[in-house]
């Protein structure tokens, strides 16, 4: 099931939102864990298994470690060192049953999410094993965490380190329900309104390039286009998927870590990757990085060090060796700003540093994007247009001017503009000083209800009419 | 109006949001399961997904799930005021040109084509040249390309357009002893109906003009103060329907004579003999059925005051059904053959032309730009 559908809007969501908020809170990790396993098993029917097969084992990795703990205290602080032999066999299991399943290992299927969870039970295991965590001992409460289904399919990678507090009892208000509907809105808008616009785009853009006819076929227009809308693509679909993860988790009482902070604005790569899909870039530092030494080795061994995390990175997107190249060349440009490029970029004007990030940036989702090492040549030859062909057709120049307002509203909210509108809106509507304050200040309520209500109709409405709807993240 | 502090207008804020998404989704729960199901859509012309089948089979292998989700789609409360809105929301909101292709020119609505495939159009011409071999032995084949709306709308308005002069430059190099006779010329954007793809039979008459005299039909060309137009109703077309864009119905008329009166219509697929139209069509849910019934395979018109035996076989599509009456009076028969509905093997059975006979092609644009709907051998 995926959040953009009516059957979650308007079946599952509203069934379980109600029953949660009815029952006492002694039954709601309980609720919540059918309700997240009736999600999974909805796309994934038989795979679920699998993923409580894992959450259940990592919860017995947990225990045992506790026990062993339990022990080591028994034995007046004697050591135990089958504690880092446990970590390891963990690790390296889930390490194993994920890449069997990615890269189709014995013909196995891939299921929904296994990259997303097989991360947060190894955070568990990881965590518990350095003690940064209380074991867990109740199986339910562990296997809510692993299976709750706001972050189940796409993440956010959300920790158990910053969920262990919020298990038990967390505090839900209407403050925290409004703005996680605030949120939920705004990411299925992304994920709708815009992702699937650009998706379809994308579509209509390789029919017109497919056809062998008159003066249709690929240009160098209909070539840029193409990448722009995928480069905006990606962004919305994962970003608003992401919005969707959070906002759904604060209408539950949790609080999931953002996922995503603008990437489009950075003015460096690195910045890029501290701004893009932060949880996958924080549990690598955390989990692999610095076990490996990070940065504090030497210049050699941190280089190596880099390039595992990226490699890494790349391939936890997928068997493909797009993927990989794609990892290792984002790896390879923080190598080169931290050694090379930093003093440089610094002495750039701000607009050339946003420039060469959006550059580098823009090269990578293309190399995302292509599944062959011809199709990456083939695409930024045709950017540049040395690869013949028309520069526009009819079609290029028709989807351009149709689809214009959505890439300028796509620029737009990938920058933080709308969200500083937002504030400067509801700070000139909460002054109570003039008449007209007044009358702002009891319009704002009335507009936020409207817009939300609007954009909820909206997205009903191209859902009822069956519009383009992939998820991009959804097999990663 | 004064004394609440801007930490409770922020919980009323905050409430109203609450409200209004619950009352929607809960809202539509409830009109879901409280409104009955549809059988069909007279909208979109089609049968909407009914309850899924539960059994053990369906859940397990996720069939129950992916039925579910089309049902709750098809089966939405007000579901066509959504597709409503959803139109309104691509052109208006996001400002796209189209709404799933459909567009607005000129005060007609259209309908873009997907960029057409050359060989497609070189299949079409292969076609011809084998039913021509196959059934016009005495030499006296021909084809028209009936354009597309979009010819006179398209380019015309900034929609993409294909090169029509091309796809009919294809034909003509690829067809040998099969005459061509254009009509592209007699015909513009207003001879076609506003709200659907189909052209108005009341101004089609030098197109039927072109097309007898274009066979050289002497008897036929000519004689239409015979006609009378006649008033069917209001006609809203498949293109209003089907986009959801808020326009107003056409006006439906159709051209009557002592010919079209006295001729009789034999459907072979249904075995029934019926009029040239067919007046209760006027009141289902597409009018442009009136028109020789609509969508059939394979239908003979026998006119008994033909003032010779000539026969026409015409290969032809929904265009052809409007188009045919006015070429009746030059005709003792016409056999209308749908490639789309029989295919070739089938149809050897059914036709055996006279030594005083006419072969006429007539297809629309788009189906020459994918044709593999009229090549099944």
């Amino acid at each position: 099931m995926v959040f953009s559908s009516i059957s979650f809007l308007y079946f599952f969501l509203p069934a379980v939102l109600v029953m949660y908020y009815v029952i006492p809170w002694k039954y709601k990790n309980g609720l919540l864990l059918a309700a997240s396993l009736f999600f999974y098993f909805w796309g994934e029917q038989a795979t679920v298994f699998v993923m409580i097969g894992m959450a259940l084992a990592g919860y017995g990795f947990g225990r045992l470690l506790g026990y062993m703990d339990q022990m080591s205290e028994r034995m007046a602080g004697g050591r135990i060192p089958a504690r880092k032999t446990i970590c390891i066999l963990a690790a390296a299991g889930n390490g194993i049953v994920l890449a069997a399943f990615k890269y189709g290992w014995w013909g196995l299927e891939l299921p929904a999410g296994i990259s997303f969870f097989t991360f947060q039970i190894i955070s568990y295991v990881a965590d518990v094993y350095r003690r940064d965590v209380n074991v867990q001992n109740h199986p339910v409460d562990f296997l809510m965490y692993v299976s709750a289904f706001p972050q189940l399919i796409a993440g956010p990678i959300v920790r158990y380190k910053d969920m262990e507090g919020q298990i038990g009892r967390r505090p839900l208000g209407v403050g925290q329900i409004a703005s996680g509907i605030r949120m939920f809105l705004a990411g299925l808008g992304k994920k709708v309104l815009i992702a699937n616009e650009l998706g379809a785009l994308i579509q209509k853009l390789d029919a017109a390039s497919a056809s062998s006819y008159g003066d249709a076929g690929e240009t160098v227009l209909g070539t840029w286009l193409g990448a722009v809308a995928f480069f905006f693509q990606i962004y919305y679909d994962f970003s608003g998927y992401s919005d969707m993860a959070v906002g759904l988790g604060r209408m539950l009482g949790f609080h999931f870590p953002d996922n995503f902070d603008y990437p489009y604005i950075s003015a460096s790569v690195t910045e890029f990757w501290r701004r893009w899909h932060k949880t996958l870039g924080g549990w690598f530092r955390d989990y692999v990085y610095i076990p490996l030494g990070g940065n504090r080795v030497s210049r050699g061994k941190w280089i190596r060090n880099v390039l595992i995390v990226w490699a890494l990175t790349g391939i936890w997107h997928g068997a493909s060796w797009n993927f990989l190249v794609w990892g290792l060349y984002f790896g390879c440009f923080l190598l080169l700003e931290r050694l090379l490029l930093r003093p440089l970029l610094e002495r750039l004007p701000k607009v050339c540093r946003h420039l060469y990030t959006l550059a580098v940036v823009f090269i990578g989702m293309i190399i995302f994007r292509g599944g062959t090492p011809g199709y990456v040549w083939e695409q930024l030859g045709r950017l540049l247009g040395l690869r013949g062909g028309l520069s526009a057709d009819s079609y290029s120049l028709y989807y351009l001017k149709s689809y214009g307002r959505l890439l300028i509203v796509s620029v737009i909210g990938a920058t933080w503009l709308p969200k500083r509108l937002y504030w400067m809106m509801a700070d000139r509507c909460s002054r109570t000083g003039t008449r007209i304050d007044r009358v702002l200040s009891w319009l704002w309520p009335a507009a936020q209800a409207l817009v939300c209500a609007g954009l909820l109709l909206w997205v009903t409405a191209c859902l009822v009419g069956g519009s383009f709807n992939p998820f991009l993240y959804f097999r990663f | 109006m004064t004394r609440i502090t801007p930490k409770r207008k922020a919980a009323l804020a905050d409430i109203v949001t609450i409200a209004a998404f619950f009352l929607i989704l809960c809202g539509g729960l409830m009109a879901h399961l409280l409104a009955g199901d549809q059988e069909r859509s007279d909208t979109e012309r089609r049968v909407l997904e009914q309850f899924p089948q539960v059994s053990a089979k369906t859940i397990w292998n996720g069939t129950f799930f992916d039925d579910l989700e089309t049902y709750g789609a098809d089966q939405f409360p007000a579901r066509d005021g959504f597709l409503e809105l959803k139109a309104a929301g691509t052109i208006w909101g996001l400002g796209e040109r189209d709404t799933e292709g459909y567009y607005m020119a000129q005060g007609q609505l259209s309908r873009l084509d997907d960029p057409p495939e050359e060989s497609s159009v070189l299949r079409v011409a292969e076609l011809y040249q084998m039913l021509a071999e196959q059934y016009g032995k005495e030499g006296r084949v021909y084809y028209t390309v009936i354009p597309s709306k979009n010819r006179y709308l398209a380019a015309q308005n900034g929609y993409p357009s294909w090169d029509y002069d091309r796809i009919e430059q294809l034909l003509r190099e690829h067809t040998e002893g099969i005459q061509e006779i254009r009509i592209s010329g007699l015909l513009e954007a207003e001879d076609y109906y506003q709200t659907d793809l189909h052209w108005r039979q009341e101004e089609l008459l030098d197109v039927a003009d072109a097309l007898l005299s274009g066979m050289s039909n002497p008897t036929g060309s000519g004689g239409w103060d015979t006609y009378t137009k006649t008033y069917g109703g209001a006609f809203l077309g498949a293109y209003a329907r089907q986009s959801f864009l808020d326009v107003q119905a056409d006006a439906l008329y159709y051209l009557e004579s002592p010919v079209t009166k006295g001729a009789s219509v034999y459907d072979w697929e249904e075995g029934v003999t019926t009029a040239v139209y067919e007046k209760a069509a006027l009141d289902g849910a597409d009018q442009y059925d009136i028109f020789l019934s609509g969508a059939k395979a394979l239908l003979t018109v026998e006119n008994p005051l033909a003032e010779e035996e000539r026969e026409l076989i015409l290969f032809r599509d929904s265009f052809g059904s409007s188009l045919a009456p006015l070429l009746l009076h030059g005709y003792s028969k016409i056999t209308l053959v749908d490639l789309r509905y029989i295919s070739r093997t089938a149809l050897e059975q059914y036709l055996e032309p006279s030594q005083n006979c006419d072969i006429l092609f007539a297809y629309n644009d788009s189906v020459l730009g994918s044709s593999a709907m009229i090549d099944r051998p």
